[in-house]
């Protein structure tokens, strides 16, 4: 644009104070202090320890195996797109060895899931991945969430996708001969999923949503008649900060799609997001603490410890 | 979008300006005092600005005791609110015109905190990005 020159120029005569130097390598200016370690880091150097970091939870829990099929669950989104990016250039940098593709569920949501689906399309290209996509309207005859919340209003209908969609990407999992399937999700999501289970007293969902590797119950195999466990989750990114992923994308100029779903707006998700939000900007390592507290919680409401849970043969 | 002029002492005061969603040419040197800014809106908050995701604008610093202030991102927010924004305010800002939690804001690329958040000082020439994180990934 025609201003910036000048604009530049007038940027280019200043001076970066020390206190605002990278506190990596000395370097360059500072653009943003990490919210888990309070650490100043410029671009490059948050851009590196953001992929070590996601390397660390990957090796750390054993997410992954030489040859393995790989789902990217993929929606277009911040997260997906995120996910895809890294897990490409981590795959090549530490020689993975995975097979990796990207995954989309179609809820049929006009003029959210459509214009999200161009840019996935987009991602397949870009990063040359192979895209599957499954659809509500295929797996379900013909109901797709615009038609569910025709039915239902807008109560609840979150509820309902959520447990769709989750076997939608199992349905496309088996159908794409994944070994495994990455989600986008981070350490926000599952802060806030931790507290929304313990709101809710969701016991079943406490002792599983801190895993960093979910092998789903059979009620969630459902989707494949006869067979009795889904095709294993893990989410690579589960360590990041949202904030981290948004600047993430930033930083590296990521062609993502970012508009609130519209059948979302009274989800039970949403209060506990604006409540995580809130405690994040008094205290940043709320959100990692609060996973701690869920990892305690975990066991304590495993099955096996629970009075007159019977044991399932394949627990 | 229209020039917009306002007036208001005691806070940052702008000039008329163009808010260009295309690539608008200033044509004059800026006056000594001037604050050129681009702001940038992504992640969705083009849709409370109308649509617009860059406007180039020029503010002046605010005067106090006869000595020019620094112009500060307060400054600028409640200008926005003034000048840009179209609907739906509460989702950009909250109390006392704070930027709502969950927008992220960078000054030339770097994050708004470096600076002093709601104080950090802004300067002729300078870039400033929100960014909301609140929607699906």
């Amino acid at each position: 644009e025609a201003g910036q020159p000048l604009r530049m120029a007038a940027r280019a005569r200043r001076k970066v104070p020390a206190s605002r130097m990278c506190e990596r390598c000395r370097d360059v200016a500072a653009v943003l202090r990490r919210p888990r370690t309070g650490e100043k880091v410029c671009k490059s150097c948050f851009c590196a320890v953001f992929e070590e970091e996601a390397h660390h939870t990957i090796s750390r829990h054993g997410m992954f195996h030489r040859g393995q099929r790989v789902a990217l669950a993929a929606s277009g989104g911040k997260d997906s797109t995120v996910l895809i990016h890294v897990m490409t250039k981590l795959n090549k940098r530490y020689d993975y060895g995975l097979n990796l593709f990207l995954l989309s569920v179609d809820e049929g949501i006009t003029g959210y899931r459509d214009d999200s689906l161009e840019t996935v399309k987009r991602n397949s290209e870009v990063y040359g991945l192979p895209l599957r996509v499954v659809s509500y309207a295929e797996l379900y005859d013909g109901w797709t969430m615009d038609r569910v919340v025709r039915r239902t209003g807008l109560r609840s209908n979150c509820t309902y996708c959520g447990v769709f969609r989750r076997s939608a990407l199992e349905r496309g999992a088996r159908l794409a001969e994944a070994d495994m399937v990455a989600t986008g999700h981070n350490a926000d999501d599952v802060a806030e999923t931790v507290l929304m289970n313990l709101l809710r007293g969701d016991s079943a969902r406490l002792a599983r949503c801190v895993d960093p590797i979910t092998a789903g119950d059979t009620a969630g195999a459902a989707a494949a008649p006869g067979v009795l466990s889904a095709v294993p989750r893990c989410k690579p990114l589960m360590g990041a900060y949202e904030k981290e992923i948004v600047l993430y994308a930033f930083h590296n100029r990521l062609d993502y799609f970012s508009t609130e779903c519209v059948y979302s707006p009274n989800a039970y998700r949403g209060f506990a997001r604006e409540f995580v939000k809130g405690i994040e900007a008094a205290r940043p390592s709320s959100i990692l603490d609060t996973i701690r507290a869920g990892e305690g919680l975990a066991p304590l409401f495993a099955p096996a410890h629970r009075p007159g849970a019977t044991r399932r043969a394949d627990a | 979008m229209s020039s917009a002029s306002s007036e208001a002492a005691g806070s940052a005061a702008a000039k008329p300006l163009e808010a260009a969603a295309d690539a608008a040419t200033p044509t004059e040197a800026a006056a000594v005092g001037d604050v050129r800014l681009a702001i940038e809106l992504s992640g969705g908050l083009e849709l409370l600005f109308g649509q617009v995701k860059r406007f180039d604008v020029v503010l002046s610093r605010p005067t106090g005791s006869g000595a020019d202030e620094p112009l500060k991102m307060r400054g600028l927010l409640t200008w926005m609110r003034e000048n840009l924004l179209k609907e739906r305010p509460e989702l950009f800002l909250g109390e006392g015109d704070a930027l709502r939690a969950g927008i992220l804001c960078l000054v030339n690329d770097a994050d708004w905190e470096l600076g002093g958040t709601m104080d950090h000082e802004l300067e002729d020439g300078d870039d400033i990005t929100f960014i909301s994180t609140l929607h699906g990934g």
